[in-house]
């Protein structure tokens, strides 16, 4: 019988994780999903139609299929999320004052009530929760860190004729995110050596000033190592010549190819779909069809 | 006056206190006191001495890193205090330091090895030989795609000696790189530094290992911010007394020497490396023999 | 007299991230006793497993098949004391400099026995007769821990697992990074500290000039299985062995073979180089005969 390791923090922190198989979404540039993301994010949280998001659920799902990863793996970081979901698409539906004015009771009891529009707001809730979760999984399965921060530092590129730090910028993202996993192997030493020595890293339900006086055997050396390790960074870039992003080549060139048209063409006819639905109120028409049938 | 006659690097009364802010009676506490060195071009000199001794601060005087409090130091003719030509100077002498992890700026291979020279606004088609050519000097060339948090220990040093090369210095400067690497990594390295001096770079490297020292074709020993001996490893070695008052100890194979030699008269225990203990003991019992 | 075993691991099992899809095996089955009195050799290329078996051994990994058994307690057991275990098991990481944290030197190694809720006299005294036995001024107990040079923050961490007067001591790497001086002052610290009966030493190192001038018995971990135990002394003579782990061979090691494929053949016993060069001297004499 397995015992939970008190310091084990390595497998316990999930990043989305990048599965490289070689698929056209993975050969797509950088920038090319980091604009369609944004755009498809921003419109699903706009629209407020079930049969748009339905829409842009489809092209995210289709964007899945053709990733060549298996498509249950984007569902199981939305199974984590799900009881949360349901709490709050209930609050959302049964809970919330302002869905019972001008709207149609369906179901009622004690004070909680279903309107229609209650009943729709919640169902937007959990449409658009799901449309961000699997675009973010479609996301992260298909982009390295290291093709994401070449993107991001493209993008910002303009802005460096503004004096804007674009290189500078994305460097400094680049190099913390590398030290992320470095930091933590080296917490997770320094709690095992103070743990050795009779520590105990704050079981017990004390006031916040003592538990976090008890963490100082981690905090302090970790952010000494921190220090140290920037001090190590900032020699070692100096030596190799970095003065800032003014004057520099660079070795990795981006380049929009055939198919970052094509998922651009699709991406925003799904996106001109969306809104279209949204806006000549297909759910009103689709709605008033289901009740007419059933009546 | 001759450019010819003066050394590539050249160091003169290089004094160095981390200490900025000392009062103007105390005598501030001198990291590096009164030092004057040259090297050649060509050179591989080992920078010995206890922890604490001044080998980091001299090295990092060498690119330019420190400046001096007091004194010069002089790179293939330009002086380290002349702003205008740090650029110069750190594109001629590379340095690669002890941690592995904090001297990777990139999250792939081959683009560490490139930013050195993207810095120098190398153009795009020469980066590309350039990385090409600094991975396969440490023979990494296989790795070129890899993340570099995949590498082992070793192979991310020999990285970042690849990633100096790529800005094609001639001087190679190195502190305790080999420090934290297990043995295997360590003699790997060491190699390395061996066909990289071969091929006409100057090494400099500053090490408290006695074994990777008597590699050098001259060492340098400091203690306590001088230079208290320096030339050939077989003389500095054979100084024992010096060598143990400042703390340091002679490569093993000599040990081992001086023990045969203090039971047997005439052995000469000068031998800086197993090849060369065995050799002598086998010449030694030869000659033995035959002058029966 | 037969020597009571302080330590016994039976079949001793891990798997890394177990249950996942990235699971890993680290450990493989390992059976290891440590006796009183004794130092025990721990070696291996990287990744055979010796980190996390040495976090086994004071139940910062619990086990999850097989078991540990400490001063007869068995780690696997929920109910087991591990905070006993704790102090009387002292346990030296890699690099353990890195986790001073305290401002002034005395305080750090004062940390141990004050999470024990010692007394204010018993705290001092501990520090005092730790800070002894690791060759440090008492009055450095005021230094500030960043003014140390890396050889006294070395034993600085030392005196803070010998402030708790543990029965074991389970050192990875002690000599890592030293230079000479620093090297030969830890290795006489643990050698004096040793020899006071009832106490036994683990040394896990990839330096083996340190393994053969400590260990009475060697270990030897491969990818996560024992593939030699014995005595320290046949274990470095098996070079073959050495060469296939990617173990480096001592100098001493390397010029005994390298004489024996020479004609000269020297005794199998010897390790230290000084007994190599007695060895030789006594050839040398001979063939002079």
């Amino acid at each position: 019988m397995a015992q939970r390791n008190e310091f084990e923090l390595m497998g316990k922190v999930v990043i989305g994780q990048y599965i490289p198989t070689g698929s056209v979404v993975h050969r797509l540039d950088a920038r090319t999903k980091l604009m369609l993301g944004a755009l498809l994010i921003v419109v699903a949280i706009f629209v407020s139609s079930i049969a748009a998001l339905l829409l842009l659920f489809v092209t995210v799902l289709f964007g899945l299929c053709i990733t060549k990863v298996e498509v249950k793996l984007a569902f199981i970081s939305l199974r984590r999320v799900l009881p949360y979901l349901f709490v709050l698409a209930a609050i959302q539906m049964l809970a919330v004052p302002q869905f019972r004015l001008d709207a149609k009771v369906i179901w009622e009891w004690r004070f909680f009530v279903l309107t229609d529009r209650s009943l729709l707001s919640g169902l937007l809730l959990m449409g658009r929760f799901v449309v961000i979760v699997s675009l973010l999984a479609l996301f992260s399965f298909t982009t390295s860190t290291t093709e994401l921060m070449h993107g991001v530092e493209h993008m910002l590129q303009p802005l460096q004729r503004l004096r804007f730090p674009a290189h500078e910028t994305a460097l400094v993202i680049n190099i913390a995110i590398r030290f992320v996993p470095i930091l933590m192997g080296e917490a997770e030493r320094i709690m095992r050596a103070q743990a050795s020595r009779g520590a105990d890293f704050g079981t017990g339900r004390h006031n916040f000033i003592r538990r976090f006086m008890r963490m100082l055997p981690l905090f302090v050396p970790l952010f000494i190592l921190s220090l140290q390790h920037a001090q190590n960074m900032a020699e070692a870039m100096e030596s190799r010549c970095y003065m800032g992003g003014s004057g520099r080549t660079r070795l990795i060139q981006l380049h929009y190819e055939k198919q970052d048209f094509v998922a651009f063409l699709i991406g925003i006819v799904a996106i001109a779909g969306a809104l279209c639905m949204s806006l000549f109120k297909v759910d009103q028409t689709v709605w008033k069809g289901v009740m007419t049938i059933l009546s | 006056m001759g450019e010819k006659s003066t050394p590539f690097i050249h160091i003169r009364n290089l004094r160095y206190t981390y200490n900025q802010t000392a009062g103007n009676d105390e005598a501030p506490p001198w990291a590096l006191n009164n030092v004057s060195l040259d090297i050649e071009k060509g050179e591989y000199v080992a920078v010995i001495g206890a922890n604490g001794s001044g080998k980091s601060t001299l090295l990092r005087h060498l690119n330019g890193l420190l400046v001096p409090s007091e004194g010069d130091v002089w790179v293939n003719s330009w002086n380290t205090r002349d702003a205008q030509r740090v650029r110069d100077i750190r594109s001629t002498v590379g340095m690669v330091f002890q941690s592995p992890d904090a001297q990777i700026v990139a999250t792939v291979v081959e683009e560490d090895v490139a930013f050195g020279p993207e810095n120098l606004g190398v153009p795009r088609d020469e980066l590309h030989e350039r990385v090409k050519r600094a991975l396969e000097q440490v023979g990494l060339e296989e790795l070129r795609k890899r993340p570099t948090h995949y590498l082992s220990a070793g192979q991310k040093q020999l990285l970042a000696i690849a990633s100096a090369l790529s800005m094609r210095p001639a001087c190679l400067v190195l502190d305790e790189a080999a420090a934290s690497l297990d043995p295997l990594s360590r003699s790997r390295l060491l190699q390395t530094l061996w066909s990289l001096n071969q091929s006409g770079i100057t090494v400099i490297t500053a090490t408290h290992r006695m074994d990777e020292a008597a590699l050098a074709k001259r060492i340098v020993v400091l203690s306590d911010g001088k230079i208290v001996l320096q030339g050939h490893p077989k003389h500095v070695f054979s100084q024992t007394d010096i060598i143990h008052r400042i703390k340091l100890d002679v490569p093993e194979p000599m040990k081992i020497a001086q023990h045969i030699a203090s039971r047997v008269s005439g052995f000469r225990a000068d031998t800086l490396t197993v090849d060369e203990l065995v050799n002598a003991v086998l010449t030694f019992r030869r000659i033995r023999v035959e002058g029966c | 007299m037969q020597k009571k075993p302080v330590i016994e691991v039976r079949k001793l099992t891990h798997r890394y991230l177990a249950g996942t899809p990235l699971e890993v095996q680290s450990l493989r089955g390992i059976d290891f006793t440590l006796y009183t009195d004794e130092i025990v050799g721990i070696v291996g290329p990287t990744g055979s497993g010796k980190s996390t078996f040495l976090c086994h051994l004071n139940g910062l990994i619990r086990p999850q098949e097989g078991d540990v058994l400490v001063f007869g307690v068995s780690l696997a057991d929920s109910r087991a004391d591990m905070r006993m275990i704790r102090k009387r098991i002292g346990m030296l990481f890699q690099n353990p400099e890195q986790q001073l944290f305290e401002r002034f030197a005395g305080d750090d190694v004062a940390f141990g026995p004050r999470n024990y809720d010692l007394s204010k006299e018993e705290v001092r005294e501990a520090v005092r007769r730790a800070m002894e036995m690791v060759g440090l001024p008492f009055s450095y107990k005021d230094r500030l821990t960043a003014d140390l040079s890396l050889g006294e923050k070395r034993r600085l961490a030392l005196a803070g697992v010998f402030a708790l007067d543990p029965e074991i001591l389970v050192l990875d790497e002690p000599t890592a990074s030293l230079d000479p001086e620093g090297r030969r002052q830890v290795l006489e610290v643990l050698k004096g500290w040793r020899r006071e009966p009832g106490r036994s030493l683990i040394v896990v190192s990839h330096n083996m000039e340190d393994i053969a001038e400590l260990a009475d018995r060697t270990y030897l971990l491969s990818d996560g299985e024992v593939v030699y135990s014995g005595v320290t002394g046949k274990l470095f003579a098996d070079r073959e062995l050495l060469l296939r782990q990617g173990l480096a061979l001592t100098v001493p090691l390397q010029v005994v073979h390298r004489l024996s494929q020479n004609g000269i053949s020297l005794g199998k016993g010897n390790v230290s180089a000084r007994g190599v060069a007695e060895e030789i001297g006594s050839v040398l004499h001979g063939s002079a005969q």
